[in-house]
């Protein structure tokens, strides 16, 4: 694991900061996670141009892609292909999620 | 017939599959989940059904629903797949769960594949893949 230090803009912190504290509360390694998440999900969008609003995917395993394809079942294929254990893998989509959405009007609180 | 009005309520009639680890729920037949035009994520599911497609045994990610009084609840997912087998279609998306949901809930990410008519004069309701240019 690798540390590095960077410099963020005001505003660009306070957002991070707000985010970490509202995802991970002041458990240790939140930080980490919330900028983690958020770069691998950078990379996926900058590295392959999406197509025709098609979606592709990665697998990557302790941060580092193991495979790529354009669809779920291809990725597996690859995976089983190259005999890669596929508990714990991250799986990451060309397309990636919003961190806010909706959740509708089933969802009761618990 | 793949989609039909349960009371009022409109439903579909899928399979979800992990095929990252070649899981499938139902492991035979189709399981009916509700389609919700308010939830913006793909699909939903209960915690018990997202560890029976060992979705659970993936790295996850996590994020923010905004329930319909406003507040705030999280939610885990990963990637997985949607089938449609009355209509020979299939959909990758984003699965997630949160304690205390007990249904399968489609959102809008999986619905703008499909057309859907809710005729609610006839109670009939008219699902089709999107024809691709």
């Amino acid at each position: 694991m690798g540390t590095i230090t960077i410099s963020l803009d005001d505003d660009v912190e306070k957002k991070l900061r707000d985010l970490v504290r509202r995802m991970h509360g002041s458990r240790k390694g939140g930080l980490s996670k919330v900028i983690e998440s958020a770069l691998e999900n950078y990379f996926a969008s900058v590295d392959r141009p999406i197509k025709s609003g098609e979606a592709s995917f990665k697998a990557l395993k302790e941060g580092a892609v193991v495979a790529e394809a354009n669809t779920l079942d291809d990725l597996a294929s690859i995976l089983r292909k190259k005999r890669i254990e596929p508990r714990g893998l991250r799986i990451i989509s060309s397309k990636p999620i919003r961190p806010v959405v909706h959740g509708g009007y089933r969802i009761k609180r618990s | 017939m793949s989609s039909y009005f349960l009371d009022s309520t409109p439903v579909l009639e899928i399979e979800i599959r992990n095929p990252i680890m070649n899981k499938a729920f139902p492991a035979e037949g189709k399981v009916v989940a509700v389609m919700d035009t308010g939830f913006e994520g793909f699909l939903l599911v209960p915690q018990d059904i997202f560890e029976k497609l060992s979705l659970n045994q993936l790295a996850l990610d996590e994020r923010r629903l905004i329930l319909a009084d406003g507040q705030y609840t999280q939610s885990v997912g990963t990637y997985g797949e949607v089938v449609v087998p009355n209509l020979g279609v299939k959909f990758d998306g984003f699965i997630e769960t949160i304690k205390g949901v007990e249904e399968i809930v489609i959102g809008t990410d999986l619905i703008e594949n499909m057309k859907l008519i809710l005729d609610y004069c006839t109670r009939r309701i008219e699902v089709e893949a999107c024809k691709k240019p």
